[in-house]
């Protein structure tokens, strides 16, 4: 199910969480593992110039330069590419939520994978000319789906044998549904449905009665079973669960109890947010705050 | 050594002479040949004779050296009043000599030509407007930078540039297939959000054929989905040629005049081709002076005009608006203090200013709009047009340039200026990278998209 894995990375340190479970996939799964690494912003209007991501310098691309960074790619990840069985190392000059769409549109991997926030100031080359980061412009068009590894805890990972799917009942979740329903039984793991009942908003700040929400808990777990049932024939373990809250909250809290190696959702915000808008839908808060990988589906 | 490999006076023909140039990173080998390239001064004196017309001969022989032009001019204020900066001096130590010599001058008053021309001048045309006898500094500078290129003497990135569009017809290495392709990607991932979004391509007979700047399709082809959003969203019956969409011109900006006549017959063709009612070009300041306002001279028009009526797209935007085919959310009007960066080469050179100010007055909250000044004809060019933007020789002068525009911004209060042109845009850019006053900018496309009532019949279902 994972045999061309697409591995976009800024070759610092921000990616290499991810890079530990991007090559741990490729050698767990017989992947052939493609290093994408975005070299530098064009710069200076119709001129040669890119502003190099890494040092943040103006240099001016030629052959020369690629392959000098090509080797800094190597030589970075040389412990992981002894053991990579298949491997491709790839640069491309652009704006990198552009270059990785345009990446995975032209070599159709199964599945991007990518580190968190690199975690700059206002001074990142990356936010010089386009508003939002490159994870939530590639979440949201990214033609495969796209697991993000965020924060350190969600890095030691010996394979997938728990899965949790967070569903808010959408077209989109039952998209990231039929991933996830793949995914184990491809890998036979162990599939977590959960929802999670949002108090915090829907009542305008009147307060639910104890009594109300656990009949919506009620209706709810009807419909994930209702939902969901038919389809996990051939899953040996599954469960249902609803949790009442913050959504995001109550999934991260709900895959650390189940010690959960990954999570599945869907990505389905409307618009690409503005620039006042910080990571604004669930899945962005799930992906900043996980102690697993998430798996991010938006079709 | 007269002929160098890279610097010659031979314009570049083909992808394997291109790839070669840019092989010569920063056109290093490019200026240490043009330090021995010969002037054909034979060649250059005969050239003079075919070309150099009635209006710019009168214009050298008639300035009165009076300096009225001397203020006109960004690029004397900002450096201290130089007396080498005034516009008219400029002028006729380089062109005005040329033609006293009759053709005869070396290679050292070639380099200082080249220097003159292309960092000295962004051919803004200001000082046309402030000279007593209308004379148009910017005009005869587009015209010396001609006889520049013929001799070889221009600056690396524009040979180059002019070499994009003699192999590609578009300024960057950007194919007809490459932008199809793109432009239906674009398409593709934006149609859940705009369920029947879509781009014809070469569809005969239709109201509008879109044009646009190939940095677009290489590096920002979101710009590509909004136009196409905005459309849509007007219900405008559009499509984009397959070859000709190119609207820019760094042949211009280079003083290739052959290649310039071919890229703009280029998008004439597809004119004549698909016979649209208009042509709309995207949010370019010189694509427009190029293909819609110099062009038709170039390809021989006799009326002056392209074989279609050729509008600019804020020219588009505001009759959409006005007449209601895009209609803004008021309350999501733009409430931030918000300035317009008003472009040459559609502004002073084309006349626009009224149709952009009408745009702010439907997108901007009253009461938050403040100009820059001074502005509208009389504004000052970003500090980058004319090429000045991407040669890499000449960037201390052009950061330099660059403050003006910077302090003029600071002066206007504003945290977001509205630039509808990519060299402002890029200039603007540029300065906040390289002075950091916290300006935001923004083309148009993006902020209507942000405003804009999606008809109930458009809107996404679930």
């Amino acid at each position: 199910m994972f045999k061309k894995i697409l591995f976009a990375t800024s070759t610092t340190e921000a990616s290499d969480h991810a890079a530990r479970v991007a090559f741990n996939m490729a050698q767990s799964y017989d992947a052939n593992i493609c290093i994408f690494h975005v070299i530098g912003v064009p710069t200076r209007g119709f001129s040669q110039i890119v502003m190099d991501v890494k040092t943040k310098e103006k240099v001016e691309i030629d052959d020369e330069y690629i392959a000098w960074v090509k080797e800094e790619i190597m030589v970075y990840y040389s412990k992981q590419l002894e053991k990579a069985k298949s491997y491709d190392i790839k640069v491309a000059v652009g704006f990198p939520h552009r270059e990785i769409l345009r990446e995975a549109r032209n070599n159709s991997p199964d599945l991007i994978v990518m580190g968190g926030s690199t975690g700059d100031d206002e001074d990142s080359v990356y936010k010089k000319s386009m508003v939002g980061s490159t994870l939530q412009r590639v979440a949201k068009a990214a033609p495969c789906p796209l697991l993000v590894v965020n924060r350190p805890a969600a890095s030691f990972w010996g394979g997938i044998s728990k899965v949790v799917f967070g569903t808010d009942f959408s077209k989109a979740s039952d998209a990231a549904f039929k991933f996830a329903v793949k995914l184990a039984k491809d890998l036979g793991c162990e599939l977590n449905l959960f929802h999670a009942l949002d108090i915090s908003s829907l009542h305008m700040g009147r307060l639910l009665t104890q009594d109300e929400i656990e009949s919506q808990i009620r209706e709810s777990l009807r419909c994930i079973r209702g939902r969901y049932l038919d389809e996990l024939k051939g899953i040996k373990d599954y469960s249902f669960d609803v949790w009442e809250g913050l959504p995001y909250i109550e999934i991260v809290k709900y895959a650390r109890e189940k010690h959960a190696d990954l999570i599945v959702m869907a990505h389905h915000t409307q618009k690409s947010s503005n620039e006042d808008a910080r990571l604004g839908s669930n899945i962005e808060q799930v992906i900043v705050r996980a102690g697993c990988p998430v798996i991010s589906i938006n079709k | 050594m007269p002929e160098g490999k890279f610097c010659n006076k031979k314009p570049v023909e083909t992808e394997e002479d291109l790839k070669a140039l840019l092989g010569d990173t920063g056109g290093k080998k490019y200026y240490e040949e043009m330090k021995s390239l010969d002037v054909d001064t034979a060649l250059l004196w005969k050239t003079i004779g075919n070309t150099l017309k009635s209006r710019t001969k009168t214009w050298l022989e008639i300035c009165a050296h009076c300096g009225m032009c001397a203020d006109s001019c960004f690029l004397y204020l900002i450096n201290d009043r130089d007396p080498k900066q005034v516009p008219a001096y400029k002028i006729q130590s380089t062109l005005g000599e040329i033609v006293k010599r009759k053709g005869k001058v070396d290679n050292d008053f070639m380099h200082m030509v080249m220097e003159t021309a292309w960092a000295k001048c962004t051919c803004c045309n200001r000082c046309g407007m402030y000279c007593p006898h209308g004379i148009d500094m910017g005009v005869m500078f587009g015209y010396l930078r001609g006889l520049c290129y013929q001799q070889g003497f221009v600056p690396w990135e524009l040979k180059i540039g002019a070499g994009m569009h003699r192999v590609y017809r578009a300024q960057m290495d950007v194919t007809g297939e490459e932008f199809v392709e793109t432009f239906k990607w674009m398409v593709e991932e934006y149609e859940e959000d705009y369920p029947g979004l879509e781009v014809s391509v070469d569809k005969e007979d239709a109201d509008i054929l879109y044009t646009v700047n190939a940095r677009e399709v290489k590096h920002y082809p979101e710009d590509l989905a909004e136009a196409a959003i905005l459309f849509h969203l007007a219900g405008e019956n559009w499509t984009v040629p397959s070859s000709g969409w190119e609207q820019t011109s760094l042949a211009m900006f280079a003083g290739d005049w052959a290649a310039c006549k071919m890229q703009v017959e280029g998008v004439y063709s597809a004119m004549e081709r698909l016979k649209p009612k208009r042509m709309v070009g995207t949010e370019c300041g010189h694509a427009h002076r190029a293909t819609v306002i110099e062009g038709p001279y170039w390809a021989g028009r006799s009326n002056g005009k392209p074989p279609v009526e050729s509008i600019h797209y804020v020219e588009w935007l505001a009759e959409a608006l006005r007449k209601g085919k895009l209609k803004i959310d008021p309350a999501k009007r733009i409430k931030k203090k918000v300035t317009l960066q008003d472009s040459c080469n559609y502004i002073r050179n084309h006349g626009l200013k009224d149709i952009t100010r009408e745009i702010i007055s439907y997108i901007v909250e009253p009461g938050y709009f403040v100009e820059l000044s001074p502005n509208r004809e009389h504004n000052y060019c970003c500090g980058g047009g004319g090429g000045f933007n991407g040669i890499g020789i000449f960037r201390p002068q052009r950061n330099k340039a660059l403050i003006t525009k910077r302090d003029q911004l600071i002066n206007s209060g504003a945290e977001l200026v509205i630039a509808p042109c990519h060299n402002c845009w890029d200039a603007i850019r540029d300065l906040e990278e390289e002075y950091k006053i916290g300006i935001k900018w923004s083309f148009l496309k993006p902020l209507v998209i942000s405003m804009v009532e999606i008809p109930e019949h458009m809107k996404p279902k679930e």
